[in-house]
């Protein structure tokens, strides 16, 4: 994740992180593996848009929530 | 080998009788609790609107994720019916899977009068029976 070092304090699924200056949504879930279609991401109770993960940006106290989606059915 | 998953007969009847108010469409919720232990039953809306596929909205998804984490309980179920077939999962069922820590129930309507519910972890497409307990109030 890039940025200049700096320590941002933040809150991801409700656990306290501490992420370099910088980093962007995009990066939060590449860190975890996570595939960004396969999510929906909120930042202090908005919900973003999947254009916006690479150049969204969390600065200090945001809270950022992301959540697989849930869907199926006996389609086949 | 995974728990089997345990719920109340009145947690039951929630998903029992949404399906039914739902029929013939697919219908959708979430289960708070710890372990493989139901506390609460979700009911969420299927955004799909549809007889053949659920989708929950993700706004619906985070107030859920949300009372949970404020109730200090988990997401430990996922469940959703099948009007017209056997309560199993698909393959799309199998495919959109991406909780592997969760049970997924499936109700199945295929005899109205006679609703059934089975629970199954789904873990990288590899799906296993896990047993239900449907306990007294």
């Amino acid at each position: 994740m890039g940025g200049s070092g700096w320590d941002v304090d933040v809150k991801i699924n409700g656990d306290k992180e501490s992420l370099a200056d910088g980093t962007t949504i995009e990066d939060i879930l590449k860190a975890r593996d996570v595939r960004p279609e396969m999510v929906a991401v909120e930042v202090n109770g908005e919900l973003i848009q999947k254009g916006e993960y690479p150049s969204r940006i969390l600065i200090k106290g945001d809270q950022m929530d992301f959540l697989f989606y849930m869907a199926g059915g006996r389609l086949v | 080998m995974d728990e089997t998953f345990k719920l109340k007969r009145s947690q039951a009847d929630i998903m029992i009788d949404q399906a039914l108010e739902g029929d013939p469409r697919e219908i959708c919720g979430m289960i708070g609790g710890n372990g493989a232990v139901a506390s609460k039953i979700f009911p969420t809306a299927n955004i799909d609107e549809s007889d053949i596929t659920y989708q929950m909205d993700p706004k619906e998804q985070f107030a859920v994720m949300r009372t949970l984490r404020e109730e200090k309980l988990e997401l430990i179920g996922i469940y959703h019916s099948h009007p017209e077939t056997d309560a199993s999962p698909s393959m799309t069922d199998i495919k959109l899977a991406f909780y592997p820590d969760a049970y997924y129930l499936i109700i199945s309507l295929k005899k109205k009068d006679d609703p059934v519910i089975r629970a199954f972890k789904i873990v990288d497409g590899n799906v296993s029976e896990t047993g239900l307990e449907v306990r007294a109030d």
